[in-house]
């Protein structure tokens, strides 16, 4: 499901507008058997389609004109592009004219093919659209005759045309995005959505098997990830090996590094959001592929008018291999790790200009191991291992214009998740039922100004039962290892209820200007009531236009996030915590290289403060206080190359600092992910024959680290404590890892065949992840990443 | 609350990862260690003394010998912040003030201790919980039964020990390790610091692990007391006037073509026990885990520490609890195996198997 607003201010509205600028008929030549009068086509449906980003955010405007073959029951069978445009508009306005449902031409009472010319427009909208005709209506037709086998008659030389309004860009705010294709062969991602991301400015190199996102220096907490804009509990399979929704159900990502909409909130970080695609419109598409992680299926298309439908499945068979190679490890694998998904929406038009969405997601991991051999230095962990987690959403979107410049969107989602972990002596059993909705009202009031304004609403319950070990917030001393310490354990309940209403103006007071203030307000009611208010603004101003422009844009917002249960729930100490609060300020230029190529810098500072840390004050009970403070400070730079023509890329860059300071009067310290530099260098070349090749190079920073200088035997485990030096004040030694992908694909009649080969690690760079100390602390070692590791697929497409 | 548990695996996923680990096992006594601290109540009383004995051994080659390090006993951190032992480094800045006579177990110059410190050397020492250590402790209302916890440090020497003034010592509290002669800082081989909870409740229980014999190679010595003319039962060998188990010399060029030995500790089910303490209202109580680290003067340990019992799964088959003892290649003399058990709990228990290499 997409956020309805996403709809309304990200994605083109259509038709909107719909008129026809002439329908003259001429008869075909007629054979003498051939005598009933000739009816043209007329229109009746005409679903969504896309105003491609890459021209959208150039402000390339025109119009495609395209030869349509309708079938005799109205359908269309034939596009042919006859005047290009290019940026990827000849595609959309193809795409969109194949889910176009037509009364079929008529020779008398008989329904006929035909073929006929159509106009598609592209224009960037402004403020306050033109009025939306009706629905195109057939005018009195001439005499006209065709052969009955014949090729369809050309029935009209004047063409029919469409208006695709593209929704102004939000080109204030700084957006990144992500289409389905550049997160399907971006090289040594093989093709998952959220590994993708982490190639964009800002987004810090997270370590091998985590699940985390760390963008711009926050918190992983910090950045929310979303599913067409629905509180989305788990992003990733188990150890980030892969996004709970395959790419084959996007048609983008979106990602904010920061001063992002008023829509968005309850982080300080960034922002991700996982766009779904619209199920095809014009025939049955159908995938299914097979690589070295999983298997997975998909096939999307019409049902009936107006009704178009796109489901998919993956599981994983890392069992089918990893059972073995387990086995042979002799850990006791009782069910060896897999996982799998499951996706399916339904989009319906009930009118024009307006569509319904129902989607569900359904994700699935489950493991069973038997360590014998406890972990080294942590032998409480040792014996049984499982984990089932899932999640089941169940999502409703409904987009539609209301009137004149008024358009309105809602969204829900429901679902419940659950937990059910245990790790030796340690057990995380939950089920977490949430509701969350959004919803939008957006008013062209008039040329220069649009007034939207919303809700976005978060409420639920929760089951937990805990066995575990002290999750120590910012401050707090180092306690002994897991294995000595005194498990901490707790049953309990309660209820969510996070609602929020924003309301934002787009202000124009000139063509090249655009001022965006907004302001959000959130309401937390859980183990404490607290009321936030976060103003923002965001503005750009272009100083030209075109492949050449050049404009400055700049943000400066409040951001709260509420705190996380790790630091409120009673079992770790503090319930009445305080949202902390960010401070972005963002600064930047984009400068237009030429046709398809882009150059953003945009420099950025955070002041974060009232980060839950320990509080020494309140004595020994782990207690917690609203004390810890950060700073953020950085530059990104991201020159970006469309695919316009054989040659794609990008080089993003970022530099920056992000320290903390863990309590009032302690010393500044740095960020536990900080990294001072993170290069991405991507390429893609089509090298004809149907043969793609990418590369990706990376480069970063080691994350800092608490270095140990020396051991400290634990008598009640028998293993030795780290006697910790300065915190954070190590390095890891810089990552960097060059990735290559081919892709191949052999085109047939009636589908196509793709064998793709993602390498990994192509220099088999050792590449540091982690630290390995020997039993007493002593000496210490890097762990390494990933091999050169190749990874074989293949995909065949209808 | 979904992420609980997170971090800990992707931590030891990350710690899995390095398959090989390459520094010494564990499992390896090759220098100063100290192999486990039990107390006799492993949950002691307020206000009574518990008592503590280590076994530690200083890693020379005759290890039929009671051959031990110098100990020295730190008491006086109770109630620390968090519950964190690291807290107690700056608490314990009065050692500072210790000569190394009075830290060798000479007498203590007076007014040098604070109220509740004391100081002890040897391999057993007593301390007593002040007797308000659980009324003061400020427990959480999640705890069902009001608990309170000291931390006993200790040094083990392969020289002598002296005070330490770094800001930031790398034993964590301020003491150093010299040798003898040259005054030199001695490294981890020769130098151990660490600590023992005590855990201390009004009237909760727990009891050490109960061990029996161990099988190595599932044979049990004699222990008949025997002379150098050696009139020992078949398999044995006479080692300081006992019969001990033999086991065949490896001269095998590599350790893995050595045969595996089997050891194993004979586990007693009255180790088995329940954990009241993290009890919750609500939660079932869950059991104690149970594990044994294995250690060896020669050689070492295929798999150093091995679970015994796991409260879900149930008590470890004899296949899965055992060590696995290769006999070094080339070495022939007396060697010293120990299987020490930990539950979850404090609770502390080993066995000591002396066996000859021929």
């Amino acid at each position: 499901m997409r956020l309805a607003h996403e709809r309304l201010f990200m994605r083109p509205l259509v038709p909107v507008s719909m008129s026809v600028l002439l329908l003259a008929l001429v008869a075909s030549p007629a054979t003498a058997q051939e005598k009933a009068p000739l009816l043209p086509p007329v229109l009746v449906s005409a679903p969504s389609g896309d105003y491609p980003e890459s021209a959208r955010s150039e402000g390339i405007e025109g119009t495609v004109e395209l030869a349509l073959t309708i079938g005799p029951d109205g359908k269309v069978t034939g596009v042919d592009v006859l005047t290009p445009l290019g940026h990827g508009l000849d595609e959309a306005a193809s795409a969109a004219a194949r889910a176009f449902v037509f009364l079929p031409a008529r020779r008398g009472d008989t329904p006929i093919a035909a073929r006929i010319r159509y106009s598609y427009r592209f224009t960037i909208e402004k403020a306050k659209p033109p009025p939306a005709p009706p629905v195109i209506a057939a005018p009195p037709a001439p005499p006209a005759t065709a052969p009955a086998e014949a090729p369809p008659p050309v029935i009209a030389d004047e063409p029919m045309e469409v208006s695709v309004r593209g929704k102004a860009p939000e080109r204030e705010v700084t957006k990144r995005e992500l289409s389905s294709e550049e997160l399907r062969t971006m090289p040594g991602t093989n093709g998952d959505p959220l590994r993708s991301v982490a190639a964009m400015p800002g987004v810090a190199r997270a370590p091998l098997v985590t699940e985390l996102v760390v963008v711009r220096g926050s918190s992983p907490s910090g950045t929310g990830i979303f599913l067409d804009g629905a509180f989305f509990p788990r992003a990733f399979h188990f150890g980030g090996l892969s996004t709970v929704v395959p790419v084959e159900m996007l048609s983008r990502v979106d990602y904010y590094p920061g001063n992002f909409p008023a829509r968005y909130g309850r982080h300080d970080g960034g922002i991700i959001d996982l766009r779904t695609r619209v199920p095809d419109g014009d025939r049955l598409h159908a995938l299914a592929q097979v690589d070295l992680v999983d298997a997975r299926v998909f096939a999307s298309g019409p049902i009936t008018d107006g009704v178009r439908l796109a489901v998919g499945a993956r599981r994983s068979w890392l069992d089918a291999w990893l059972g073995p190679v387990l086995k042979s490890a002799d850990i006791g694998a009782r069910t060896v790790p897999y996982y799998h998904d499951g996706q399916a929406v339904l989009e319906i038009a009930p009118a024009q200009a307006s569509s319904l969405r129902l989607g569900v997601f359904t994700s699935s991991d489950t493991y069973r191991l038997y360590m014998k051999n406890p972990v080294a230095n942590e032998p409480v962990l040792g014996g049984g291992w499982s984990s089932a987690i899932s999640f089941t959403r169940v999502q409703a979107l409904y987009e539609g214009e209301l009137g004149e410049g008024v358009r309105f969107s809602s969204m829900a989602s429901v679902g419940p998740d659950y937990q059910r972990e245990k790790i030796g002596s340690l057990v995380a059993e939950t089920r977490i039922d949430f509701v969350s909705s959004r919803g939008e009202l957006s008013v062209d009031a008039a040329r220069w100004l649009t007034v939207r304004g919303g809700w976005d609403v978060l409420v639920g319950t929760y089951d937990a039962t805990l066995r575990i070990p002290n999750i120590p917030v910012l401050g707090a001393s180092d306690g002994p290892p897991i294995s000595s310490q005194r498990l901490l354990t707790w049953k309990g309940s309660g209820t969510v209820s996070r609602p929020a209403a924003f309301v934002e103006a787009r202000i124009s007071p000139v063509k090249a200007w655009d001022l965006v203030p907004s302001v959000r307000v959130d309401h937390t009611e859980e183990f404490s009531s607290e009321w936030t208010v976060s103003p923002r603004a965001n503005t750009r101003f272009a100083f030209s236009q075109g492949p050449l422009r050049t404009a400055v844009r700049g943000g400066l917002g409040l951001f709260y996030q509420p705190p996380d249960y790790n630091a409120v729930l009673p079992i770790f100490g503090t319930r009445d915590l305080r949202a902390s609060r960010g401070v972005h300020a963002s600064i930047g230029i984009e400068q237009g290289l030429g046709e398809g190529t882009e150059l953003s810098v945009e420099g950025f500072h955070k002041k974060m403060d009232g980060i839950p840390s320990h509080d020494p004050a309140r004595g020994q009970v782990p207690t917690n206080a609203n004390g810890a403070s950060g700073r953020v400070v950085g530059l990104e730079t991201l020159l970006k190359v469309r695919p316009v023509g054989r040659f794609s890329g990008w080089v993003s860059y970022t530099l920056s600092r992000s320290t903390r300071q863990d309590a009032p009067g302690a010393p500044t310290r740095l960020f536990d992910f900080d990294q001072t530099h993170v290069l991405t260098v991507l390429s893609s070349v089509n090298v004809g024959r149907g043969v793609t090749v990418g590369g990706r190079f990376r480069y970063a920073s080691g994350i800092p680290y608490t270095p140990c200088l020396g051991g400290s035997y634990a008598a009640d485990s028998g293993v030795y404590d780290c006697v910790s030096g300065e915190r954070f004040g190590a390095r890891l030694p810089a990552f960097h890892q060059l990735d290559l992908r081919v892709d191949k694909t052999w085109e047939f009649s009636r589908w196509k065949l793709t064998a793709y080969l993602d390498v990994q690690n192509v220099y088999n760079r050792t590449n540091p992840e982690g630290l390995i100390y020997s039993y007493d602390k002593s000496k210490l070692a890097y762990s390494s990443g990933v091999p050169l590791l190749p990874i074989l697929g293949v995909r065949g497409e209808l | 609350m979904t992420v609980a548990l997170r971090p800990v695996v992707s931590s030891l996923v990350l710690a899995a990862a390095a398959c090989s680990d390459p520094f010494e096992s564990p499992s390896s006594v090759t220098g100063v260690r100290v192999l486990a601290v039990q107390l006799d109540a492993p949950f002691a009383r307020p206000g009574e003394p518990v008592s503590m004995r280590m076994l530690a051994h200083d890693g020379a080659t005759s290890p039929l010998e009671n051959r031990v390090p110098s100990v020295t006993w730190f008491a006086g951190c109770d109630d620390p912040d968090d519950d964190a032992p690291s807290v107690c480094h700056q608490r314990l800045a009065w050692i500072r003030s210790l000569g190394p006579d009075e830290l060798a177990g000479g007498a203590i110059a007076s007014g040098k201790l604070p109220e509740g410190a004391s100081v002890g050397t040897g391999l057993s020492f007593t301390y007593t919980p002040p007797s308000d250590i659980v009324s003061r402790h400020r427990t959480p209302e999640t705890e069902a039964i009001p608990r309170g916890l000291a931390y006993v440090f200790f040094a083990a020497c392969g020289g002598r020990l002296v005070p330490s003034f770094e800001e930031r010592p790398a034993a964590g509290i301020p003491v150093a390790c010299v040798d003898r002669e040259s005054g030199k800082p001695l490294g981890a081989s020769r130098f151990v610091t660490g600590y023992v909870s005590v855990r201390v409740y009004d009237e909760l229980v727990n009891h050490n692990p109960s061990l029996g014999e161990t099988l190595v190679g599932g044979r049990i010595a004699s222990g008949d007391v025997c002379d150098a003319a050696g009139a020992c039962p078949a398999g044995e060998a006479c080692s300081a006037g006992r019969c001990v188990l033999a086991l065949a010399r490896c001269d095998e060029s590599s350790r893995e073509d050595c045969p595996e030995i089997p050891v194993l500790p004979t586990l007693l089910d009255s180790s088995f026990e329940t954990d009241e303490a993290g009890a919750s209202p609500g939660v079932p109580t869950s059991g104690e885990t149970l594990w044994a680290a294995y250690y060896a003067t020669a050689g070492e340990l295929d798999a150093p520490t091995r679970m015994l019992f796991d409260p879900t799964d149930g008590r470890a088959s004899a296949g899965d609890a055992q060590g696995v003892f290769r006999v070094p290649s080339g070495f022939a003399g007396p060697a010293r195996l120990w299987a020490v058990v930990h539950d979850t709990r404090g609770g502390v228990a080993w066995t000591q198997t002396d066996v000859v290499i021929r």
